[in-house]
């Protein structure tokens, strides 16, 4: 169900979210503004903050789970996961941040 | 047994209002309405945002109501939760027949420096304002029958990593079965909302979460450890506010508080002519 946000029109809100049909409110508001509610996003600033923070998340997931591997003297290709490793370290202060991660074995 | 107020062994009728309307009564008798306003939401953890929101208020009125009148109701929704403070306010629920007019505020959004403040009502025999919504992490505030509704707890303190515990939203202070008959009493108050400490690791593997608040009672708050997380505060139930989120590492976001729940109208007869 839609929610509408009932003004006078100086801007004064009456309601802020009346479930119901515009036609309804309409009818019982005949001289008042009357707005669909939208849902409340993140500014262009804040989704670019939140996909670096979602980056950070994958990275430090991605650390966590080496961490034990690479404590396994005899784990293959170990200098991949060093190599892996310090990729990550490195990713955030790099042009590929956060669009690009860094791959195992690249 | 004999039930005070009941003309035979069928109950009077209890019709739940969920959404604005034009209402003509289908019976002729007497009755209780009870107004319940929309839950404010929660706010998250960005730019310091970090309320819950206040719950809805209540107003109820003992009214003779007959077939041939119409009552207006307007239905308050709930506030949608926010990344950030200034979480959006309840919606307000009214009734009016020309004779009575019965209003129950909605509650305010999760504010940056507090939690939102309880809706106030009148118009009724009887009017509660909605419990406040808590802060740094809090749960959201409940519709309160009895009194002021309860407030959410608080969440985490300032210091950080110094964890929540299992606090919550507001409880709901009305008992007995989910709208069952109990001559004009509004029961079936649910749980509030726990709040949920996360770690990292149990965040990952999504196992545990703030919960969402039963009927009038508030969502449950997060407290956030680390960046590791992506959380959301838990909805109100009907007219509960939502949950806020509260992270350890200042002015990061980590998620969007809860919505609020969505306010209601109940018709009670008390009697049938």
């Amino acid at each position: 169900m839609t929610a509408y946000v009932i003004k006078e029109s100086n801007g004064t809100v009456i309601n802020p979210a009346a479930l119901g049909e515009l036609d309804f409110f309409k009818k019982i508001y005949p001289d008042k503004v009357i707005e669909k509610v939208e849902p409340l996003t993140l500014s262009s600033k804040e989704l670019a903050e939140q996909e670096q923070q979602e980056a950070k998340m994958w990275r430090n997931t991605e650390l966590d789970r080496t961490d034990t591997l690479y404590l396994v003297d005899d784990y293959p290709d170990k200098d991949k996961l060093k190599t892996y490793r310090q990729e990550l370290r490195n990713w955030p202060s790099t042009a590929d941040f956060p669009d690009k991660k860094p791959t195992l074995g690249s | 047994m004999a039930v005070l107020g009941a003309t035979n062994s069928t109950p009077p009728p209890t019709i739940p209002i969920t959404v604005s309307q034009t209402w003509t009564p289908p019976l002729n008798g007497t009755a209780i309405i009870h107004c319940i306003g929309g839950g404010g939401g929660g706010s998250g953890f960005g730019n310091n945002g970090r309320g819950a929101g206040g719950g809805g208020g209540y107003s109820r009125k003992a009214v003779t109501i007959s077939t041939s009148t119409n009552w207006t109701f307007v239905v308050g929704g709930g506030g949608n939760g926010n990344y950030n403070s200034s979480a959006l306010a309840g919606g307000n629920t009214t009734a009016t027949d020309g004779s009575s007019s019965l209003t129950a505020n909605g509650g305010q959004g999760g504010q940056g420096s507090a939690g939102g403040t309880g809706g106030t009502a009148s118009g009724g025999d009887v009017n509660n304002a909605g419990g406040a919504g808590g802060f740094d992490g809090g749960g959201g505030g409940s519709v309160g029958v009895y009194g002021t509704g309860d407030a959410g707890d608080g969440g985490a303190s300032t210091s950080t990593y110094n964890m929540a515990g299992y606090y919550g939203g507001g409880a709901s202070d009305a008992q007995s079965p989910f709208m069952g008959w109990s001559y004009g009493v509004l029961g079936g108050g649910g749980p509030r909302g726990r709040n949920y400490s996360g770690y990292s690791s149990v965040a990952a593997s999504g196992l545990d979460g703030p919960l969402q608040g039963g009927f009038l009672s508030g969502g449950g708050g997060v407290f956030s450890a680390s960046y590791n997380q992506q959380m959301a505060g838990g909805n109100g139930g009907i007219g509960g506010g939502g949950g806020s989120i509260r992270a350890a590492i200042n002015n990061s976001i980590v998620g969007c508080g809860g919505s609020g729940g969505n306010g209601l109208i109940v018709v009670m007869y008390l009697t049938v002519t």
